[in-house]
């Protein structure tokens, strides 16, 4: 038989309700802020994971957001390019239409001056701007890249943006490749160039001539959209992937840290229950002492 | 006439046993709430039979022997350990689950602010000409450079605050030494005057329990009674009637922080003393354990990190094509790194570009202090990795600790329930021998008035 004294009775009282005060406590502060894992001791593994699944879930954000001013910036591209082949397109059908005998030189004259305003359109078109940003320009992306006359100022470089962690998927369209022509191609600008000068020369075999070189210019033009839409399809589908890869990350931290709502109620509850469960023991034990009993 | 007045004098004897029996238990009552004291018990014995009657023993009625402390040996023996042990783990607990610096959700702690910085990095890379994403990019370098800053700070004022309670426990500890000296001699001065000293006993065990909370020392009786008390290292803390000092002093080995000196008992010293348990133990434990590997940890992580960006920044060129700087200064711990001043005074000179030409859209150096973040430049570790296992392993620390905590109390608080089921006292158990000797001395007040009554038939005889 255990001797009781009376330092026991208070003192496990005293430790009972502590320690039930105690659970109520810090189940109140889980139900109150929904977190878990406050400090990296409350669940050390969870802790560490935790690092792991923030720092994914911040890099495949900011992967995604560089990937959709990419995709932007192609679209712009494309725009451009769009209004290149929309442009090629109509010097195609005046070149067509000219290099027959039966215009006169006034017509062409006129021509003429409708191919420099569509040299000029072009220009215009190429000179694209997103942001701060030349998106024509390749590297050398702050100033017009191509100038009235149809001067390139920009360089061959394609820029490149990740589409995951350390792959990259280029982002610009080579303007020199696709519009001067670098590396095997016709010059665009000078295709339309050459006839607007035929034209002024009322030449029409000449005029006729222009008509492959702005050909091969339409096709050049085309097959540079073609690539942007294939880069530009690379950076929407690697976007919707990387938000959800990012959403998943983020859900794997709230997992981890944060409490179930279910259980932080239910945990509570008991806490309370518990709390009262410890005075009221310990009230009843109290009232009991054989000082009342004598008188 | 003889016989009757004998019995009278036994009833004298009887009376004082019976006050005795009184007094000891309205002590026992009066002292109930008295910490550290251990109730008595009042040791009553019949007188040895000197008297005869015909062939028969009369007895001598009954006396008061002696008053003795109750104390169960083997719960006393285990408590020191307890104590020590118990104190030495919630000191430690305590000064770990402060540091909140590694907390894992903390939005300005070094995990988060190394993610915005190579998130910073990507959105910069994207667009390199972009002044204001410079400009946010080298704000979110200074940003992680601080953050390694605060987090070094916070973990070395922890250990700071560490020194602080040691020196403010000192004093105390070594109060209580010289008290359990003193305590000692009086004891030893009292028990040669004949009787045993409870109070003064209960005073030095007190004490005692103090000493061994915050050192961890353990307590031994010599022959002669003196409670001596020697250091988890062996150090002699009490000998006898002497105490030695503890101090602190700077140690230059670990960072200026203080370690533990005693100048013996015998007053030689101050010498160098380990101590590994108590208070002092967990204190010295948590600032020398997790905190100084949390803090080399932290370290390593951004040592490891500054000098890998460095390396790539070192390579890449800035939009006036320079090339050879470091982004980082002061990468040889957490504590020292910072953005470097030239490059914070000059964004122009934030080496992004891969090449000399330094084209305004070439991120081919942004690309480099990307690919960074996939190195194996901590210790054999990504800085994710790093950071990560940097979190994990102070949170397990952390959890040990609590976990240690929890044990040790769960031991200690046991040990004290024994103890105070031995030594505690019981006031319905008190008001019982209260009520008995009252009792017994009316019975005793009783046995006076039949004898008087036959003195007065005797007398009326004559």
């Amino acid at each position: 038989m255990m001797r009781i004294s009376d330092s026991m009775i208070f003192g496990n009282a005293d430790r009972l309700s502590q320690r039930a005060r105690e659970s109520v406590n810090t189940a109140t502060e889980q139900a109150a802020s929904g977190i878990r894992v406050q400090h990296a001791g409350d669940d050390p593994a969870a802790a560490g994971q935790m690092v792991t699944h923030q720092l994914n879930s911040t890099r495949l954000t900011a992967i995604a957001a560089g990937a959709t001013a990419a995709s932007a910036e192609l679209k712009s591209s494309d725009s451009a390019l769009s209004g290149v082949n929309n442009a090629l397109i109509r010097a195609t059908e005046i070149a067509t239409q000219m290099a027959n005998s039966t215009n006169n030189a006034s017509d062409r004259t006129n021509a003429a001056a409708e191919v420099d305003q569509l040299v000029a359109s072009v220009v215009g078109d190429l000179n694209a701007k997103v942001g701060n940003r030349y998106v024509l320009g390749g590297t050398a992306d702050g100033a017009p890249p191509f100038n009235a006359d149809g001067t390139y100022n920009g360089d061959a470089n394609v820029r490149q943006v990740e589409i995951a962690p350390g792959v990259y998927q280029a982002s610009s369209v080579n303007a020199a490749a696709a519009i001067k022509g670098v590396g095997g191609g016709v010059d665009v600008i000078a295709s339309l160039q050459a006839l607007s000068a035929d034209l002024k020369n009322n030449d029409a075999t000449a005029v006729g001539q222009t008509l492959t070189s702005l050909q091969t210019s339409t096709s050049q033009v085309a097959s540079a959209r073609a690539s942007a839409g294939f880069d530009m399809n690379a950076f929407d589908s690697a976007i919707s992937l990387l938000q959800s890869q990012a959403g998943t990350e983020s859900n794997a931290v709230t997992t981890l840290g944060d409490v179930d709502e279910v259980t932080a109620a239910s945990n509570l509850a008991l806490a309370q229950r518990s709390l009262d469960a410890a005075l009221t023991a310990s009230a009843q034990g109290f009232q009991l002492s054989l000082l009342d009993k004598i008188r | 006439m003889a016989d009757l007045l004998s019995i009278l004098q036994n009833a004298g004897s009887s009376l004082s046993a019976a006050r005795g029996l009184a007094q000891t238990a309205s002590n026992n009552l009066e002292n109930v709430n008295t910490p550290g004291y251990s109730r008595q018990t009042a040791v009553v014995r019949s007188v040895t039979p000197s008297d005869r009657l015909g062939g028969a023993v009369l007895g001598n009625g009954a006396m008061l022997a002696t008053v003795t402390q109750s104390r169960d040996r083997f719960v006393e023996a285990q408590m020191p350990i307890a104590l020590g042990s118990a104190a030495s783990s919630l000191a430690q607990s305590n000064t770990l689950q402060s540091v909140t610096a590694l907390d894992p959700s903390a939005t300005d702690g070094v995990a988060a602010s190394l993610g915005s910085f190579y998130s910073a990095l990507r959105a910069l890379q994207q667009n390199p000409s972009d002044p204001a994403l410079r400009q946010a990019a080298l704000a979110s370098a200074q940003n992680l450079s601080r953050s390694f800053n605060q987090a070094s700070s916070s973990i070395e004022s922890a250990r700071t605050g560490v020194d602080s309670q040691l020196q403010s426990v000192l004093p105390q500890v070594n109060q209580l030494a010289a008290q359990v000296a003193s305590l000692n001699t009086q004891i030893n001065q009292q028990r040669a005057l004949g009787g045993t000293p409870n109070e003064l006993l209960d005073a030095r065990q007190q004490a005692e329990d103090q000493l061994v909370q915050l050192t961890g020392a353990t307590p031994v009786q010599d022959n002669k009674g003196n409670l001596n008390l020697t250091l988890t290292d062996g150090t002699p803390i009490v000998t006898g009637g002497s105490a030695a000092q503890l101090s602190a002093a700077p140690d230059a080995n670990n960072d200026g922080h203080l370690a533990l000196r005693i100048t013996h008992t015998d007053g030689t010293g101050p010498s160098v003393v380990t101590v590994s348990s108590g208070t002092l133990g967990g204190l010295l434990t948590a600032r020398d354990g997790a905190l100084l590997s949390a803090s080399n940890n932290l370290d390593q992580l951004a040592a490891g990190v500054g000098d890998a960006v460095n390396t790539a920044h070192a390579a890449s060129f800035a939009e006036d094509g320079s090339t050879g700087r470091a982004l980082f200064t002061g990468t040889t711990s957490a504590r020292a790194i910072s953005l470097s001043p030239v490059i914070a005074a000059d964004p122009t000179l934030f080496a992004t570009a891969g090449n000399a030409t330094a084209a305004s859209g070439d991120a081919g150096g942004l690309q480099r202090m990307i690919g960074t973040e996939t190195q194996a430049s901590v210790n054999g570790s990504t800085p994710e990795g790093a950071a990560s296992q940097l979190t994990s392993a102070f949170g397990v620390a952390q959890q040990s600790a609590q976990a240690l905590t929890d044990h040790d109390a769960t031991i200690s608080t046991q040990l004290a329930t024994l103890r105070a089921s031995t030594s505690g006292v019981s006031i319905d158990e008190e008001t019982i021998n209260l009520t008995q000797a009252q009792q017994g001395y009316a019975a005793i007040a009783r046995v006076i008035t039949a004898a008087n009554a036959c003195f007065d038939a005797l007398f009326a005889v004559q």
